[in-house]
């Protein structure tokens, strides 16, 4: 195929992707406990609440209940979908997800000690973030202090320091008031989106427009960055500076997502696969399709876990049980590939 | 078109044993620099000092009067491409057209993609290289020798002066090894210079210019084929019995290993 034709079949799967993203972004603004018709979701949508002298019913859940939760979801789902993609390209490894580097289980470690010291919401977030940066950077002395480089090295360092905040999450588990706090810890690591806010969204926005603007950028040098440590350095690339920006921005978008919504897995090992699939494995590609995937996969997910049952399902659940099927597909069509 | 050339050039990989000791080579535009050399006294290793990637212990590497290691990676990728022996390219999921655009890489800034014309340079090379029809393949269907091929077309966009090659003809069959030098022939011809590492001294004999012979102690020996290529000489490199003879069949001399 010419490349030229590739770019406009690549533009139609990112229009598609998109026009299906938004129906369903209002599809989530109308379902749920409250199932608001069309116009009355359209209506209220369009009549801000701020403004509105005597809000409605309908206002009141579209403004201040779905809408959160609904950006919150769409931009978890980017955030996870593109530090995944970013980790898989520069670890030359299509397993990877983006709690490689230990990230995922130090921020369940901050967000656990919050919740045993009786936390509100927003410490909770604030111990998860500075948590999960303290746990990737503990990854990363580990190379440093061997004054390696090899990409394995931080692997190994990732999975051993990953084991040391597992098992402190254990412990703090164990201390735990059994009858409220193991609750929350246990709730906050399969991931809910049911306690996104404003203040939350607003305060993590700014690390995933930049940090995800900066991926994004970047995509062409994600697809350099692949090459051999020798190769890619041959070809011109500063190896261990973009590597480093790479990695911050994808700790730094992963460490957002799980400080809002605790740990959701899956999201950034297989929307990766899927827009690598649909994009000829380029990375220049599939980074944005990638953005946009995970946005419209949480959100799907997000509206079946407050939809399908009177009480919440929480995510970890529901992107496990249809992560894994899916997985498998992907595994089977990529068959020649493994 | 610059010049290439090492001064004193000294590197080990530990501080006790130096593998190349007091290296003096020049590489000039048009020229084809044969290295040859038992495994393991460090061929590879003088590429990659050749091109930046290591830091000499001693004495320097000069592009055109400039220490090459201090060069930006950028600058020094615009001037010296390196066709290392060991690539990903089959491991990679890319397209022939996506892997050759990496070559592009020191052109572009951080934030900057291929542009048009990159595109229509890869197509170029291809043609050059009479394969324009792997444009759209996977890299990981391609024959060892399209492969090769193509690691060199990616050196090419580049736009190089001076290419070094790590054993480019290394598990290729005949056909593609006479494919491959005459590629470095007319590369040469075109005003490349170029450097390659070879465990076939009829390689060096082929491509007649300049041959450099690595010892076992990290010396190197450098001079014109016709002085460099002779039993005694490969016979104490390689530590075995080698003759060299001229064959009139061939219209050459031809390197022949005894048991």
């Amino acid at each position: 195929m010419d490349y030229r034709t590739q770019q406009r079949k690549y533009h139609g799967i990112m229009i598609g992707t998109l026009v299906v993203l938004i129906m369903i972004f209002l599809g989530a603004l109308c379902a749920g406990r409250l199932l608001l018709s069309w116009p009355d979701m359209w209506q209220a949508l369009t009549h801000p609440i701020w403004l509105a002298k005597a809000p409605t019913t309908a206002m009141t859940v579209i403004w201040q209940l779905r809408l959160p939760r609904i950006l919150g979801a769409c931009l978890i789902g980017f955030g996870l979908s593109l530090s995944g993609g970013a980790y898989q390209s520069i670890f030359q490894n299509p397993l990877v997800s983006p709690d490689l580097l230990g990230v995922t289980t130090g921020a369940s470690v901050g967000a656990a000690v919050a919740i045993l010291a009786h936390g509100n919401i927003i410490a909770i977030e604030i111990c998860a973030f500075v948590a999960g940066i303290i746990t990737v950077s503990l990854t990363m002395m580990v190379p440093a202090l061997l004054k390696s480089s090899n990409n394995l090295t931080l692997v190994l360092a990732g999975i051993v320091v990953g084991g040391f905040m597992t098992a402190i999450l254990g412990l703090l588990k164990y201390l735990a008031d059994p009858e409220s706090q193991l609750q929350d810890i246990v709730y906050w690591q399969l991931g809910s989106l049911a306690k996104v806010n404003y203040q939350t969204l607003l305060a993590t926005l700014p690390v995933f427009i930049i940090a995800g603007g900066i991926l994004l950028a970047l995509r062409f040098r994600l697809n350099v960055l692949s090459l051999s440590p020798t190769e890619a350095l041959a070809t011109g690339v500063n190896l261990k500076f973009e590597r480093m920006i790479v990695i911050l921005c994808a700790t730094l978008l992963t460490a957002a997502a799980v400080a809002i919504a605790g740990t959701i897995g899956w999201v950034g090992l297989i929307i990766p696969h899927i827009a690598k699939l649909l994009t000829q494995q380029n990375n220049q590609r599939a980074l944005p399709l990638m953005g946009l995937l995970g946005a419209l996969f949480l959100l799907l997910i997000d509206t079946l876990a407050r939809t399908l049952s009177p009480g919440e399902i929480p995510l970890g659940i529901l992107t496990g049980l249809l992560g894994t099927p899916f997985f498998i597909g992907i595994l089977f069509k990529q068959r020649g590939r493994l | 078109m610059p010049t290439l050339a090492t001064k004193a050039l000294t590197y080990g990989y530990t501080k006790a044993k130096m593998c190349l000791n007091d290296i003096n080579l020049t590489i000039t535009p048009g020229q084809i620099t044969t290295i040859l050399g038992p495994n393991g006294v460090g061929k590879s290793t003088l590429l990659q000092l050749l091109c930046g990637l290591l830091t000499p212990v001693s004495g320097s590497v000069l592009l055109d009067q400039q220490n090459v290691s201090q060069l930006p990676p950028a600058k020094r990728a615009q001037a010296i491409a390196l066709v290392p022996q060991m690539t990903s390219i089959g491991a990679l999921p890319y397209t022939v057209l996506d892997y050759l655009l990496l070559g592009k890489t020191a052109q572009l800034g951080l934030f900057q993609k291929p542009r048009e014309a990159d595109y229509d340079q890869a197509q170029q090379v291809l043609g050059e290289l009479n394969a324009s029809d792997l444009l759209n393949r996977e890299c990981q269907s391609l024959s060892g020798g399209q492969m090769q091929l193509v690691t060199i077309g990616k050196a090419l966009m580049q736009a190089p002066q001076i290419m070094l090659l790590d054993e480019p003809t290394a598990a290729l069959d005949y056909r593609n090894q006479v494919q491959i030098l005459k590629l470095l022939q007319q590369l040469a011809d075109q005003g490349l210079g170029i450097v390659l590492t070879s465990h076939d001294p009829n390689q060096a004999v082929l491509l007649k210019h300049h041959v450099a012979l690595v010892d076992r102690t990290g010396h190197l020996e450098v001079g014109d084929m016709s002085d460099m290529i002779n039993s005694e000489k490969l016979t104490k490199i390689y530590g075995t019995n080698l003759h060299v003879e001229y064959v009139a069949s061939c219209q050459r001399l031809v390197c022949m290993i005894t048991l």
